[in-house]
């Protein structure tokens, strides 16, 4: 258990009302390693991102252990942990839409991730910004930067988030649905261009998706969330060839659609699994 | 912390709404006999609150004052209600012109606040406690329509609301049995806040002697006839100030304990 | 090009909610009243002498000329006279313009820089003891008639503690010090009770900001609370500050009028309350006009201003 991210039986609790989020979550993540976390919604896979980096609201209460390159983050001051935010670990969120402020330029927000860290001066964080706006796929980085976010396209936006949280280089990536909202074909593009980057970077990455098939396209391993729990992880080549957790099962019967015979009904989660079996 | 703001709003509004209907049948003393030898008593027995510069008792004025302000309240709170509301309604339901036209007229209207309006009808026929609660009143209406178009936009949304429509229900039907009804939460709300800013209205136009016309006991006449005493007594200011700023607080308190139950989502928000 | 068809529209409502007030005014103040030159010259007088004045004071024509003679009028300047004294209201109105100007602008200059960062203390420790503390005092500052909080700090800072003068009114050209220190509590209670209730509405748009996508994503690259919040809350919280300015903008200048009642003041406030002692038609009715005017302006130049802050409406792809 020393990996670049230790989770050790992380717990979040909202409310003493209402179910746990998590109840004791364990993984690990190596230097570079993808790993993408599978669930459907309220399974607790964005709250295990959010721990990670820190941003649940204050109404949450977090035990257990989160260790970054062996450093503890549960109970670190946001002072502390602000300073790690954007430099060891970035994050790409769901809703391109709303991700990025309204009222500010695009190449301004992108620059902000370099002049919060107090170096570079703004003539150089112009280039800068500019030459990633170039690697995350824009051929006219000039326009975009002096665009306002809603004169973007969803994907155009996701795009430049992507920069915003590579911007640093940072040893981790959480991407937390990051093709949800897209279009399937704009999808694609962007899971490329994530690959790519990711490969270059040599970046560890924590991929968020309801998709099993979309974590297949990016991650080496993968893991199976259910009401906060972790029901399944290994590799995604195994898990895809024989699943063990009935939950599992589904989700890959209903991701191989091109193994149904035409004609036939599609296969649904609950041909396979039903929650009231389990509890 | 959910309650709080309900229960002590309502306590407030409550011990305001008695004190003036107790005010009505009985006040430990007169509270217009001026008592020459008990001028400017310190609060005691049996002056509770002490006397004012006319040997008036401060409680019983206070009381008799609670009379006059919930009197004020109801008409200006009723007056916007009965004219926004249906303005807003309309202007939710109707054509984008008529619309236009009646929030036109509210922006307007948001530029006579009750004291120029108030000011206007004493120039023009004299002050008395109704043109202060008649110039209370307009000035609200803006308030009032905003809120009921509002709110009724929301529910001119909703598929029961379609159902309604396709259906073949009239307008004015439609508008009585499913729009009122569906808003009627909302405008409670608008109501109770209001009220407090109606009795902020009456004790700055009683003060100026813009409202009910003396000896009839009002909270702003009394900080006005303390202000004269100020330098002597600067307690006489005390009383009166911290009934005005009860009983709106109270009200306040209402709406905004209202609005909580109403929508709970919206308590971080708003 | 939408920017510029946006403020032309806005203009034209301008005008028209010009007309439509400077009726209403002229109308409760010519028709309400009945025959005014009656009442000047009593009921003994002969009606010879009531008709001799009404045509004197210009009453005998119909009320919409009456109307227009007022409207234009006004437009170069000339307020009319007054029908007890015979003096030009605009001779007794710009004298006083300045003492309400400066007690009006400096209470709307300090509202939010009292409520900016109250709000934001009420917004970010929203479930701690700072920002109950905050957001008890909007509540109370809301609740307190802003005459009492002057004649409340009269009773500290001038009598008790002797600091500050109690009433009266100092040109600044004449002493710049004794027209601050005539200004301090005038201005300050006016801003207390306006900071209040502008408090609550930027204690709303900060916890807007933070439960914004936008916010999470500023978090997510290093930004701490505070700082990101001003840097990313503050361009939408002034679009909401502005909005409600505007519509303080007309319970200040009301403010005002009894704040100078309270503090003795030379200004609009106490000259409007004098001749509405006096049924002083043609006095309150200019007056009245100018503070309408006032508030009917600035809220069309607020809402111009929008178009400068969010670029999502310069831009003309919203709204």
């Amino acid at each position: 258990m020393n990996g670049l991210l230790d989770v050790a039986d992380l717990r979040v609790e909202f409310g003493r009302h209402r179910a746990p989020a998590l109840r004791g979550v364990s993984f690990s993540l190596q230097a570079g390693q993808r790993l993408g976390l599978i669930g459907e919604s309220g399974s607790g896979k964005t709250v295990t991102a959010l721990a990670v980096m820190g941003l649940l609201p204050e109404t949450a209460r977090v035990s257990g252990s989160v260790r970054l390159d062996g450093r503890e983050l549960v109970g670190l001051p946001d002072a502390q942990f602000s300073d790690l935010r954007g430099v060891a670990m970035g994050m790409v969120f769901q809703e391109p839409m709303t991700a990025l402020d309204p009222t500010m330029r695009v190449g301004r927000q992108v620059a902000e991730v370099a002049l919060l860290r107090g170096r570079a001066t703004r003539g150089d964080t112009r280039t800068n910004v500019l030459q990633l706006l170039t690697r995350v796929g824009f051929v006219d980085p000039e326009r975009i930067a002096d665009a306002y976010p809603h004169q973007l396209s969803g994907g155009q936006r996701q795009r430049v988030v992507l920069a915003m949280a590579v911007f640093n280089r940072p040893g981790l990536i959480i991407c937390d649905e990051p093709t949800t909202a897209l279009d399937v074909t704009v999808q694609a593009r962007v899971l490329d261009l994530l690959d790519e980057i990711l490969g270059e970077s040599g970046a560890a990455c924590l991929f968020i998706s309801h998709d099993l098939a979309v974590v297949s396209r990016v991650c080496s391993h993968a893991m199976v969330m259910l009401d906060g729990d972790v029901v399944e992880s290994g590799p995604v080549s195994q898990i895809f060839a024989a699943p063990r957790h009935p939950y599992t099962q589904g989700l890959v019967a209903t991701a191989r659609l091109d193994l149904v015979t035409p004609g036939e009904r599609l296969p649904t989660i609950e041909d396979y699994f039903r929650r009231e079996d389990f509890r | 912390m959910r309650w709080i703001n309900l229960v002590l709003g309502t306590v407030l509004v409550a011990g305001v709404i008695l004190l003036g209907l107790v005010s009505l049948a009985w006040t430990p003393f007169d509270p217009t006999l001026v008592v020459p030898g008990e001028r400017l008593q310190p609060p005691g027995w049996p002056h509770i609150l002490g006397t004012d510069a006319f040997g008036i008792d401060v409680f019983s004025r206070i009381m008799a004052g609670a009379r006059v302000v919930v009197q004020v309240g109801v008409v200006a709170v009723g007056l916007a209600l009965l004219v926004g509301v249906p303005l807003g309604v309309a202007a939710a339901m109707s054509h984008r012109w008529l619309s236009d036209l009646i929030m036109r007229g509210a922006d307007i209207l948001y530029a006579f606040p009750a004291l120029l309006l108030a000011i206007l009808l004493a120039a023009a026929v004299g002050a008395s406690t109704m043109t202060a609660a008649v110039a209370i009143g307009v000035a609200s209406v803006p308030a009032f329509a905003r809120v009921a178009r509002a709110a009724t936009l929301q529910v001119m949304s909703s598929d029961y609301m379609l159902a309604a429509r396709a259906a073949g229900t009239s307008p004015l039907a439609a508008a009585v049995t499913h729009v009122l009804p569906n808003i009627a939460a909302v405008i409670w709300v608008q109501a109770s806040a209001s009220f407090g800013m109606a009795i902020l209205a009456e004790a700055g136009l009683s003060y100026l002697g813009l409202a009910t016309p003396p000896p009839a006991p009002t909270w702003g006449r009394m900080l006005r006839d303390a202000q004269n005493v100020i330098f002597s007594n600067p307690e006489q200011a005390l009383w009166p100030g911290l009934a005005i700023a009860a009983a709106v607080l109270g009200f306040n308190l209402l709406g905004d304990g209202l609005r909580d139950q109403l929508d709970p989502r919206l308590r971080d928000i708003s | 090009m939408a920017t510029v068809r946006a403020v032309a529209v806005r203009l034209a409502v301008l005008v028209g909610s010009l007309l439509v007030a400077s009726f209403v005014v002229f109308a409760v103040c010519q028709a309400l009243p009945g025959d005014v030159a009656q009442q000047i010259l009593g009921e003994q007088a002969t009606p010879e002498a009531v008709d001799a004045l009404r045509q004197r004071l210009g009453l005998d024509r119909p009320f919409l000329v009456r109307y227009a003679a007022w409207v234009g009028g006004m437009l170069s300047g000339d307020f009319g006279s007054s029908y007890l004294t015979g003096v030009p209201v605009g001779d007794l109105i710009w004298p006083r313009v300045a003492v309400s100007a400066w007690l009006i602008g400096l209470a709307l200059l300090l509202t939010p820089l009292v409520a900016l960062p109250l709000g934001l203390v009420a917004a970010v420790w929203r479930r701690h003891w700072q920002g109950f503390v905050a957001t008890a005092a909007s509540q109370v500052g809301m609740a307190i008639p802003a005459f009492w909080t002057g004649l409340m700090l009269v009773s500290v800072f001038s009598i008790r503690l002797g600091w500050l003068p109690a009433n009266g009114y100092v040109a600044f050209a004449a002493d710049p010090a004794g027209w601050a220190s005539h200004l301090v509590l005038p201005v300050a209670s006016l801003t207390i009770v306006q900071a209040a209730m502008l408090t609550r509405y930027v204690r709303s748009a900060f916890v807007e900001v933070l439960t914004e996508d936008y916010f999470r994503t500023a978090r997510a690259i290093g930004w701490r609370r505070i700082p990101g919040l001003l840097r990313h809350g503050l361009r939408n919280v002034a679009l909401s500050v502005l909005t409600v300015l505007g519509l303080q903008l007309a319970a200040t200048v009301v403010g005002a009028i009894v704040i100078e009642s309270v503090f003795t003041l030379p200004g609009l406030g106490s000259l409007l309350l004098t001749a509405v002692g006096q049924r002083d038609l043609q006095v309150v009715q200019g007056t009245v006009m100018l503070l309408v005017v006032t508030v009917l302006v600035i809220n069309a130049l607020v809402d111009v201003s929008y178009q400068v802050l969010d670029p999502r409406v310069r831009t003309g792809d919203l709204r």
